[in-house]
């Protein structure tokens, strides 16, 4: 019985073209979806037909099931498992021809045999599904609608294009029995509830992303995709990462500052995503020496880093400007034109020797570094006029941008309100100006290209922090970062625009049992490196060390209970006699304590800069703005002339104090 | 290997439920709409990476809202059937059905069916059963059982019943319509309710009313074209009274008078004599000789296929057809949980009464061939000859049937194959034309083939 509830009716008259046309929109195949939409809708109008046998619906059938197997074949051997979306992107194509076929035989429907093989042997008497015929417009229209999905074209028209067309859907095959107004009703009641569905998933899917990356984070060993970022923008949620020591650096010299080891870097970008679309692998030839030159040149030093491979290949962190691998035993090394350094070696930790120079180990800039999805153009366009960039050479452009993150911005790993997609973004630059490390790389980075100049979105770790108990620097797990490279005068830089207060805000996140896991994460990582050692030579088994544990122990557990451990996250003397690092005894700090003394606090996450503008608001400390940027130089800056410096420095904060400093109980702060 | 096997019936139950679930309460496009879920819920797992999961949105919520609204159905309906005697397998069964709509408002857009009873096949029936379909399946399928399942319980239901479309019944009338289907097996099917169901104001989701309208329907086995089988044997002495006999053979041919005795039917009193002597006084007629064919059904499936189980009935089923208007009796015996024994012809039972017997004959998994024998030889003095319906022409059934020729009783024996094998007739190589093996995709022509009167 053809009865439109019981049976599959055909699609109401336009709406595969309408479909198509959706289709061709989302995909980019909108020249190809015209003459598909020609050929559907002639039928309707055309009473030619073409009388077709069981066997050629079969044969059709079947050409194009193989016709789908090998564009599946095709489509996954060229573009991978992202493949999947363009196999469904190309679905229309693939079943024109059954559709056609359909429609311009005198049949009208296919046969239910046709398209399972599995039917067509089976005795229609007893399996009357054999025997039975549907109508397969209504299906390809669906699948236009699910194809046109693949185009992850984020706007909100095909939100509201796709539930039109269901909607026309529904229309036509209502029940007689109700109302237009019940019917109306109930399908408003449809848009609410989808829309506020579709935003949920998107919310889940990122709580949950984040709460999984959370959870690998904290209790398994990281994989970095060298080719691929899921960044945590627009993550609603607060980021949590781990105490775990990931990375230990040992060098020569002290760090004076904090050393950028960057494992991989990425040039295009989208929601929330950091890519690279066509990345391409060299191997890297061993000398005759055993190391692994990776670029021509003197090195200018070398540092030695242990990491942890959790696969046999892996991407390791290595300095900006690595030109040569050495002294270890990797069976290769690779690496693609964004400076990412593959190494196939055993599992576990590794250890090797980084030789380094000035020029930054990565391709020259192409296209693709210029791109600014179209979504942010606009955004970052505005941005770019508010701040009167197009103006500026690019090395001013940089100090400009650099400025503006660092003086109007905020760090916080806390995200609480929700967007559209797309619109974190631009919540970020015009809005909250509140966010982590990977807001404000791709933020500089999409700004940056948007003037003109070529950037890249960079990650790694920052290693700054010296152990006493393990003798060199560590960089936790929490000590992932993300910073931008630009291209400027024919050179890459590294451009931090991230407000330097992060790794002491992620420091405060600490856990309270962090001293308990750093003696953890050391007897592992030492028992670890005994087990590579026996396994290499079980001959010569150094069991003493097993023996030597225990009084370390026992001096560590001293060391944590009776002696104030070494940590800079406590009070700033004991940074002092921890840290030998250039410019800690800036006498600025003097100022920064009178400030606290008077009452100013300093908000969760708010620069220097912020808190100095803050308390300057009235004009009354006309020197700050002059000393901050003195403490900047006399702190950072390894090549200036810190004499001179710290004598201007004194002065002017010599100024402000003889002045004096109203106590904030006269001058209430804006909360 | 039984573990994993167990695992899978287990989950084959739970798919089947879901999908006859699904099958029941989803409208065509509300299943395409399901689809869609299903497809965008796959494609649309990483919301960054396409806009599925907006058609995911859409879908489940147009889904939901329409399951909510089919819970607003209410309704006063009564629905009765009318079903014929008897049906035939694979041939359409026609039936009424009366809605009666007590309700103060039309009911338009309704749909009805009515629900068979299916017994779900436990797990040793469904690791021992053959399916003869499965010869045209994949071997994927063969291997996982699925499909054999589904075919086991769609044998087990006897009919598909598809829904019916009511247009529309009026406030406080009825409404008549005729229901159609083809039943696939014989035997009892047995209605358990009458099912309305309305779809919801989008044609997505069907919500049901639900009615207790328990009936069985007998369905006969198919039956071919056979003539009436004689096998020149020798008239037998029917032992019985006038009612068996009065019009066979020579049962009208007097013999003699004789007092009456008690128990003597009051038509066989001569009046006349009675009348001179004054005392009662009954005709007495020649005995009654007339031709009686024993027809044994081979019940011990064994290793052969239901198939051959099937067609064996249906041949039995044509016999007993063919005696109809002949003067003889047929007397059909088969072992199924017991020894079974019916006589039809004159004075005894319809042949009808035989076919309902066949429509419910089982097949017996235990061969018992020592009782079947014993069985026929203690009915042997009364039949003129023996139709034997075997599944198989092993040493068991040789040895049987050399049991009845030996003492001359004649004998044809149909053997019921899957697939054409030469067969020795054995004990019957003195009467080849009598051993007949017949295949079960081509009995009808096999059995027009065949010289009846050579036979």
């Amino acid at each position: 019985m053809d009865n439109k509830f019981l049976n599959l009716p055909p699609a109401p008259p336009f709406t595969i073209a309408a479909a198509l046309l959706l289709w061709g929109w989302q995909t980019g195949y909108l020249v190809f979806a015209i003459p598909m939409i020609l050929l559907i809708e002639t039928s309707y109008w055309v009473r030619w037909r073409w009388p077709l046998s069981h066997k050629e619906f079969n044969l059709i059938s079947d050409f194009s099931g193989i016709g789908f197997f090998i564009v599946v074949v095709f489509i996954f051997s060229t573009v991978g498992s992202r493949g999947i979306f363009v196999i469904l992107s190309v679905m229309p194509f693939i079943l024109l021809l059954l559709l056609l076929v359909q429609l311009y035989s005198e049949q009208g429907k296919v046969n239910l045999s046709s398209l399972f093989v599995s039917l067509r042997k089976l005795d229609p008497k007893i399996t009357p599904e054999a025997a039975s015929k549907v109508d397969i417009s209504l299906t390809y229209l669906a699948i236009c609608i699910i194809s046109a999905s693949a185009g992850n074209n984020r706007t909100i028209w095909f939100y509201i294009l796709s539930f039109c067309l269901f909607s026309i859907i529904l229309w036509h095959f209502r029940p007689r029995r109700f109302s237009i107004f019940v019917w109306a009703g109930l399908l408003s009641l449809a848009l609410v509830t989808s829309y506020a569905t579709q935003e949920g998933l998107r919310d889940i899917q990122r709580n949950m992303e984040a709460s999984i990356i959370g959870m690998f984070d904290q209790f398994m060993w990281r994989y970095r995709d060298p080719d691929r970022a899921t960044t945590a923008i627009g993550s609603i949620r607060r980021l949590k990462r781990s105490d775990r020591i990931v990375v230990r650096v040992n060098s020569e010299q002290s760090l004076n500052t904090p050393l950028y080891l960057r494992e991989a870097s990425y040039d295009h970008y989208n929601y929330g995503i950091w890519n690279n679309e066509t990345p391409i692998y060299s191997v890297i030839d061993q000398g005759l020496d055993g190391s692994w030159s990776l670029s021509p040149g003197k090195s200018k030093g070398t540092i030695n880093i242990t990491s942890y491979m959790p696969r046999e290949i892996g991407v390791i962190p290595v300095p900006h400007g690595v030109n040569r691998i050495k002294d270890i035993a990797a069976l290769e090394i690779n690496t693609n034109q964004y400076g990412a350094v593959r190494m196939e070696i055993r599992e576990g930790w590794i250890n090797f020797n980084a030789d380094f120079n000035d020029k930054m180990f990565t391709s020259p800039p192409g296209e693709n570094d210029l791109e600014v999805p179209s979504a942010y153009r606009n955004n970052f366009d505005r941005l770019a006029k508010e701040l009167d960039l197009y103006s500026n050479t690019p090395e001013e452009s940089l100090t400009r941008i650099t400025r503006f993150f660092t003086e109007n911005f905020t760090y916080t790993l806390d995200q609480r309100r929700r967007y559209p997609p797309g619109k974190f973004l631009q919540n970020f630059l015009f809005n909250t100006r509140t966010g982590h490390c990977e807001y404000f790389a791709t933020s500089t980075v999409l700004l940056l290209r948007t003037l003109g100049i070529p950037a890249r979105y960079a990650v790694g770790y920052v290693v700054d922090e010296y152990s006493d108990m393990e003798g060199s620097y560590v960089a936790r797990s929490r000590d992932a970062h993300s910073w931008a490279l630009a291209y400027v005068n024919d050179k890459w830089h590294l451009v931090e625009t991230t407000p330097s207060v992060w790794a002491s805000y992620e420091e405060s996140n600490a856990s309270l049992f962090e001293p308990f896991t750093d003696i953890y994460f050391w007897l592992s990582y030492r028992y670890a490196l005994f087990q590579a050692q026996d396994e290499l030579d079980q001959e010569e088994t150094n069991y003493n060390l097993l023996y030597l544990l225990i009084p370390l122990i026992m001096i560590l557990v001293w060391r944590l209970f009776f002696k104030k451990r070494n940590n800079r996250k406590k009070t700033t003397n004991i940074i002092k006699t921890i840290r030998r690092q250039q410019g800690i005894d800036s006498v600025f700090y003097i100022l920064i304590d009178e400030f606290k003394l008077a009452g100013y606090a300093r908000r969760d996450g708010e620069t220097l800069a912020c808190w100095m503008k803050r308390i300057n608001e009235k004009g009354d400390y006309p020197e700050l703005e002059e000393a901050l940027q003195l403490h900047y130089r006399y702190r950072f800056d390894p090549a200036s002339n810190n004499n001179q410096i710290h004598k201007d420095l004194s002065r002017l904060v010599k100024s402000v104090m003889d002045r004096g400093i109203t106590p904030v109980s006269a001058q209430p702060i804006n909360a | 290997m039984a573990a994993t096997g167990r695992l899978l019936y287990h989950n084959f139950h739970i798919l089947h439920r879901l999908s006859r679930w699904t099958r029941d309460r989803f409208s065509a496009t509300g299943l395409l709409i399901l689809s869609c879920i299903i497809a965008a819920g796959i494609f649309g797992i990483d919301t960054r990476a396409s806009l599925a999961y907006q058609i995911f949105s859409i879908s489940f919520s147009l889904l939901l809202i329409s399951f909510l609204s089919s819970l607003l159905f209410r309704a006063r309906l009564t629905c009765k059937r009318h079903l014929p005697e008897y049906g035939t397998v694979f041939l359409p069964v026609r039936y009424s059905v009366t809605i009666e709509n007590s309700d103060n408002k039309r009911h338009i857009d309704l749909l009805y069916t009515d629900i068979l009873e299916s017994k779900f096949p436990s797990f040793k029936e469904f690791k021992t059963a053959h399916d003869p379909a499965d010869k045209n399946r994949n071997w994927f399928d063969r291997k996982i059982g699925y499909p054999k399942l589904m075919s086991m319980l769609q044998r087990n239901r006897g009919a598909s019943i598809s829904w019916s479309a009511v247009d529309e019944i009026p406030a406080q009338d009825e409404k008549g319509f005729t229901i159609e289907f083809i039943p696939t097996r014989r035997g009892y099917l047995r209605f358990t309710h009458s099912r309305v169901a309305r779809p919801d104001p989008f044609g997505l989701f069907l919500s049901f009313k639900s009615q207790k309208n328990p009936e069985k329907l007998l369905i006969l086995p198919k039956t071919y074209r056979v003539p009436h089988v004689n096998l020149m044997g020798h008239r037998k002495y029917q032992q019985g009274d006038l009612n068996q006999a009065s019009l066979v053979g020579d049962s009208q041919e007097f013999m003699s008078l004789r007092d009456y005795q008690p128990g003597d039917p009051l038509r066989s009193i001569h009046w006349r004599s009675y009348a001179k002597r004054g005392d009662p006084i009954v005709k007495e007629f020649k005995d009654e000789f007339f031709v009686r064919h024993g027809l044994v059904l081979d019940t011990f499936i064994e290793d052969h296929t239901p198939s051959q189980f099937e067609e064996a009935v249906s041949l039995a089923a044509s016999f007993s057809l063919s005696i109809e208007d002949q003067d003889s009796l047929l007397d059909l015996l088969f072992i199924g949980n017991e020894t079974h024994h019916f006589t039809t012809g004159r004075g005894f039972g319809k042949s009808s009464n035989l076919l309902e017997i066949l429509a419910c004959v089982t097949p017996s998994p235990e061969p018992d061939f020592h009782n079947l024998t014993n069985l026929i030889e203690k009915n042997l003095s009364e039949f003129s000859g023996l139709i034997l319906i075997l599944l198989d022409w092993d040493e068991k059934r040789q040895e049987m049937v050399k049991r009845f020729t030996s003492i001359k009783v004649p004998v044809i024996v149909f053997v019921i194959m899957e697939s054409p094998v030469n067969l020795d007739p054995g004990p019957l190589s003195n009467h080849p034309e009598r051993f007949i093996p017949l295949i079960t995709d081509n009995i009808q022509d096999a059995l027009d083939s065949i010289n009846w009167a050579g036979i």
